[in-house]
Order: structure tokens, then C-alpha cells, then sequence
């Protein structure tokens, strides 16, 4: 059984664990296990979060992308033990909880290259909650909440109660830093649990959301480009379908030259060897999910959809290096006579 | 293959996706480079000296041959210490 481990990120003070009660009072959701995190030695989210202690683990110890790699692995492992052990009660499913000031990214790598973690858990999809009345702000003063928006699979808006609703200004921002992320109004963590967190990979399961996200990004060989304080979010669109290595080739080289800068890749790919099953690619910086081949196109339209968000990036930049690629790789072909 | 064209503007924007000082301008099939205190020339391979594509001339010796533009661009950020960001390999995912 693989048990999908969904990501609760955002700022401090934004909602993320009014949303967690929420999603736990869900009687659907009651084999939850909750992984909290918080800076500093006295915890106290995980005493607002708790309904029971045997399936909710603190981590105190501090902030979680800076010790992924040690503290969450061992934890999520020793859950598994404990629970198969029936040291805690059966859950099909974790919730992590991340500190206000998280960079989500490690967190998500860990999740995805680790081989221990990888046979019985699958990345969910990453909930980013940004609050209503102060997002703006937030996001115009700390690159963390930009890097939580941009990160993100879900985008929550919290407290619009109080803000008379998503504000123009920061549904604009939010459009700007992360156009693949449906935004969700919640009112006192009030929202479906089953719109934020999908039944397991969040790959396949999200291609619509690219879909409609690059429709409105129009046509074009550079279709479209948002930008908000540096991070930008590139629509490259191609009618004819790709050849696998040119696909391959051109991943490779965006994780070698954008590094850490390039934050999240998502794209519905047509390959030449396989037009009539699409390939969804998505990825966090340099580390890529297994590509997930679908049985069929989602709708009529089959070209080739990437969206990359990156730091920095210039925003011609993806579009040249993908024709350059593709043109040496026909001209490769041609020579080859294949 | 690209064109000097469409080659220089890739290189250009390479060079400020590393944060190069530089410029990167067409010259005839190929491309003049004027970064980081050097300059340097690309220019296409004869076709016949496939597969080598491109000829990477700092003019200081022996031009180096690159077998694609993925390559090129990756011998140009090492000449030109565009090492600004880590380069990193692509990482594909553990299956779940």
C-alpha cells in the first residue's frame, strides 16, 4: 500500500493549522497521521492540531527544510514501523505540517529520491495557505512565502471572511508567481479536504489544472510568461509532437543551468515515438517525478504544454534552448536516416 | 541546427541566466562573444564533420568541438565562470 504524504506549507500566521483541523474534523480523513513541525523548542501547534497522540508526531527541533534529510525520513519510517507494528493506529495517509518559515523544496526532494521512503509513500500534492488580509505583504517582504506560493500544487487563501474574499491584487500576485495552482477561498479553515489533497501522486491527477492554466496562456512558441519580484512562471507550447530525446535533453539541461532557481516544472508532453499517449512531466528544481503516461489526451488539444517557474530565469531562455535541442536532434535524425 | 541567429540570442540569454557581463552577437553562421574579459567565437562544423556541430575558438589554441548546443553551452559557463548557480544533474524520482 503506498501511502500518499501531502505538504502543508505557508507563512507564519496564515492558517495552516486552522486548515489542518479542518481537514481532520473530516470524518473522511480520519486516518490521517500528522507530521508537525515548529521552530524553537516549545511547540505549540501540535497542541491545537492533536486529537490524539498516537497518530501525531512533533518535530521541535527546528525548521524542517534544514533537517529533512535526518529528522523526516527516520520519522516517516519509524510511523511505518510503529504502525505495523499497531504501535499506532492504521493511517492511509500524512499530512505534513511545515514551519511558517520552510522552504518546501527540500522537504519535496527528500520525498521524492529517497529509497527507503519511495516503496511505501508517494508525494500528495503541496497545499500553500496565504492569508487573505496580509498575503500581499507577505509576499512582497519574504522570498520564503513567494518560494511556499510558487511551490505550490494548491493554493489555499485563508481568512477572506475577514478580507471580503480573495483580493484582486493578491489573486493577481498569487496568478503571477504560480499560474498552475488553482486558488481556493477558505473561510475559518472551512474548505473540501478532498479539493486540496488528491488520492495519491499529484501528477496525473493535476493535468487539468495545467491544461486550463496554459489555455488561458494563448498560443505561440513562447505562449506566455508571469512575473512577480524575480520569480517567473514560462508557458512554452509546441504543436509538433517532441522527439524523447530532445525531452530529455532539454530537462537535463534546465536543472544544469537554472539550478536551485528553477523551483517547479509541470507539462503535458506529446512524443514523437507515442503521440497518442501523452507523458505528464513534473518536477521540484532538478529532481523529476517517474514521467506518468496517460492512456489518452485530456481533450482535443494535443500539443505540447511545459510551464516552468524559476528564479531568474530570462523568459526566452526555455523556449530557444528546447528549439535549438530539437532542431540538432531532426538534423541528427535525418543523417541517422531515422 | 540553430541558426547564428538564433544561437546568439540563446548564448545571450545564457549569459544572464548565469550572470555573465556580456554579449553574445550573430556573425554570419556563428557567434561572437564578448564576456568576462574574453572573447570568444562559435562557429558551425563543417557537416561533414558530423557529429561535431559546433567549434567553441577562445583563439588561443585548438578550437573545442561540441557535439550539440547542450554541450556547448556547458563548455561557454565553464569558460566564462559562470558558475553563479550549482550546476546540478538532472534527478528523476523514486516510484511510488
Amino acid at each position: 500500500m503506498t501511502i500518499p504524504v501531502a505538504v502543508l506549507t505557508g507563512f507564519l500566521g496564515s492558517g495552516k493549522t486552522t486548515l489542518l483541523r479542518r481537514i481532520l474534523a473530516d470524518p473522511r480523513y480520519a486516518g490521517t497521521a500528522v507530521i508537525v513541525n515548529e521552530l524553537g523548542a516549545v511547540g505549540l501547534d501540535h497542541d491545537l492540531v492533536a486529537r490524539s497522540e498516537e497518530d501525531l508526531v512533533a518535530l521541535a527541533t527546528g525548521c524542517l527544510c534544514c533537517s529533512v534529510r535526518g529528522d523526516l525520513v527516520r520519522t516517516l519510517l519509524e510511523l511505518e514501523a510503529r504502525r505495523a507494528a499497531g504501535g499506532v493506529p492504521p493511517y492511509g495517509r500524512v499530512v505534513i505540517e511545515t514551519s511558517g518559515l520552510a522552504d518546501p523544496a527540500p522537504i519535496l526532494h527528500a520525498l521524492m529520491t529517497d529509497a527507503d521512503l519511495g516503496a511505501g509513500h508517494a508525494l500528495d500534492r503541496v497545499v500553500t495557505v496565504v492569508d487573505a488580509l496580509h498575503g500581499e505583504a507577505t509576499l512582497d517582504r519574504h522570498p520564503e512565502a513567494r518560494r511556499q506560493a510558487a511551490l505550490a500544487d494548491r493554493i489555499v487563501v485563508s481568512k477572506t471572511d475577514l478580507a471580503g474574499g480573495i483580493p484582486a491584487e493578491l489573486a493577481g500576485r498569487l496568478a503571477a508567481l504560480n499560474p498552475m495552482a488553482p486558488r481556493l477561498a477558505a473561510v475559518a479553515g472551512a474548505i473540501a479536504p478532498d479539493r486540496l489533497l488528491a488520492a495519491g501522486g499529484a501528477g496525473a491527477a493535476d493535468v487539468g489544472d495545467l491544461v486550463r492554466a496554459l489555455a488561458r496562456a494563448g498560443d505561440g512558441p513562447a505562449a506566455g510568461a508571469w512575473h512577480s519580484q524575480g520569480i517567473a512562471a514560462i508557458a512554452l507550447v509546441r504543436d509538433a509532437p517532441l522527439p524523447a530525446v530532445a525531452l530529455t535533453l532539454f530537462l537535463q539541461a534546465l536543472a544544469e543551468h537554472c539550478g536551485a532557481d528553477l523551483l517547479r516544472l509541470k507539462g503535458i508532453v506529446a512524443l514523437a515515438e507515442a503521440p497518442e499517449r501523452p507523458v505528464v512531466v513534473h518536477g521540484v528544481q532538478h529532481v523529476l517525478h517517474p514521467p506518468e503516461w496517460l492512456e489518452r489526451w485530456p481533450g482535443d488539444d494535443r500539443r505540447t504544454r511545459i510551464v516552468v517557474i524559476g528564479r531568474a530565469i530570462p523568459g526566452q531562455w526555455p523556449g530557444r534552448l528546447l528549439d535549438a535541442i530539437i532542431a540538432e536532434v531532426a538534423e541528427e535524425s535525418r543523417r541517422r536516416g531515422t | 541546427m540553430a541558426s547564428g541567429n538564433a544561437l546568439a540570442l540563446l548564448i545571450d540569454d545564457s549569459l544572464r541566466l548565469w550572470g555573465v557581463d556580456g554579449r553574445a552577437t550573430a556573425d554570419g553562421a556563428g557567434v561572437r562573444i564578448a564576456a568576462a574579459g574574453a572573447t570568444l567565437a562559435v562557429r558551425a562544423a563543417d557537416p561533414a564533420a558530423r557529429p561535431v556541430r559546433w567549434l567553441l575558438d577562445d583563439g588561443a589554441g585548438r578550437p573545442d568541438a561540441c557535439p550539440s548546443v547542450v554541450v556547448l553551452l556547458r563548455l561557454l559557463r565553464d569558460r566564462l565562470g559562470g558558475d553563479r548557480r550549482a550546476a546540478r544533474a538532472l534527478r528523476v524520482g523514486a516510484a511510488g
